[in-house]
């Protein structure tokens, strides 16, 4: 047990984030959780696209360091039901107003719903030829047993710490087929 | 078989600081394999290659295609690729030419054959779906 009384992280990590460290990072969660299962395969897919994300939208930069890199922080917290992933980065408020009302959207949708929203993006992006398929949160919100949560602390006038955190439960990963999600639709 | 004017396209599977899946496509069979995991800080580098021998084959190419996609992971980044993929696919069967599509999955992974189902429905392309026992 750390001082907060919670057992130690699984995963920890806080500094410059540069390409190769995010396999790096999933090496270490696959050794961590020895038995291979669909849990441990949620649990590094998620981890993976929370730290691109950051890597992708982060606006601290290391500097004095071997590379400039985006900076922030990744933690993985297990408890007797599942494991919990949050990620830390700086980002203006613009940025994070419009994230907000992007997740605030996603998170609300059924697990078809993601899919169809999943699938559109994808579409779109090799239609339209553009870089990314703005696909990697909705992919989190998938895969996961609950909402992203979102939350922030202010850094200074125009920036501020953004702070996303997702859950994944244990006995949910690992049951086959008829897979439930958070959300039903209704109506 | 015309192979004089295309080389097989063979790319080992890597597994250092980032994963690229193994790539066989073989004119001479017919067969055409992508295996193991697809994370890259570059995705495009990786795939234009293949992405411009799918282009060269699917406008030159006779003859019946079997594609066999084995993965145990891809990124987000890595499944647009994949689509683009399936889209040179599809444009080579709208020729009238014959393909078949298999799309193994982890038989734990459910979440992987989803992956395929929605390329599936994405591109309306038949594709056959076969659990594999992974092996961790």
């Amino acid at each position: 047990m750390s001082y907060t009384g919670k057992p130690p992280p699984l995963l920890y990590y806080q500094g410059p984030f540069t390409g190769k460290l995010i396999p790096q990072l999933g090496r270490e969660v696959k050794q961590k959780m020895p038995e291979a299962s669909h849990l441990r395969w949620k649990v590094f897919s998620v981890l993976m696209e929370m730290c691109q994300n950051l890597y992708l939208y982060s606006e601290e930069f290391s500097i004095g360091t071997e590379v400039e890199a985006p900076t922030g922080l990744v933690q993985i917290q297990e408890d007797a039901w599942g494991y919990q992933l949050t990620t830390i980065n700086q980002l203006n408020a613009l940025a994070i107003r419009a994230l907000k009302q992007r997740l605030s959207r996603i998170n609300q949708m059924s697990a078809e719903e993601l899919r169809q929203y999943k699938n559109e993006c994808r579409k779109t992006a090799l239609e339209e030829n553009l870089p990314g398929g703005s696909i990697g949160l909705a992919q989190v919100v998938l895969l996961s047993d609950s909402p992203i949560e979102i939350d922030y602390v202010p850094a200074d006038r125009d920036q501020a710490y953004l702070i996303l955190s997702s859950y994944i439960k244990k006995e949910n990963a690992n049951r086959l087929y008829g897979k439930s999600h958070f959300r039903s639709k209704t109506g | 078989m015309q192979t004089d004017f295309m080389e097989n396209l063979i790319l080992e599977a890597r597994q250092d600081d980032f994963s690229t899946p193994a790539i066989r496509f073989n004119l001479e069979k017919g067969i055409f394999e992508m295996e193991g995991e697809s994370f890259l800080e570059n995705t495009f580098e990786f795939y234009a290659p293949v992405f411009e021998w799918l282009k060269e084959w699917k406008q030159k190419w006779q003859g019946t295609a079997v594609f066999n996609f084995k993965f145990t992971y891809f990124n987000s980044s890595s499944s647009k690729a994949l689509l683009q993929i399936m889209a040179y696919i599809r444009d080579y069967a709208e020729r009238g030419e014959p393909v078949a599509i298999n799309w193994f999955y982890p038989d734990d992974n459910p979440d992987l054959l989803q992956e395929g189902e929605d390329f599936m429905e994405t591109l309306n392309i038949p594709i056959t779906f076969i659990p594999f026992e992974v092996e961790y």
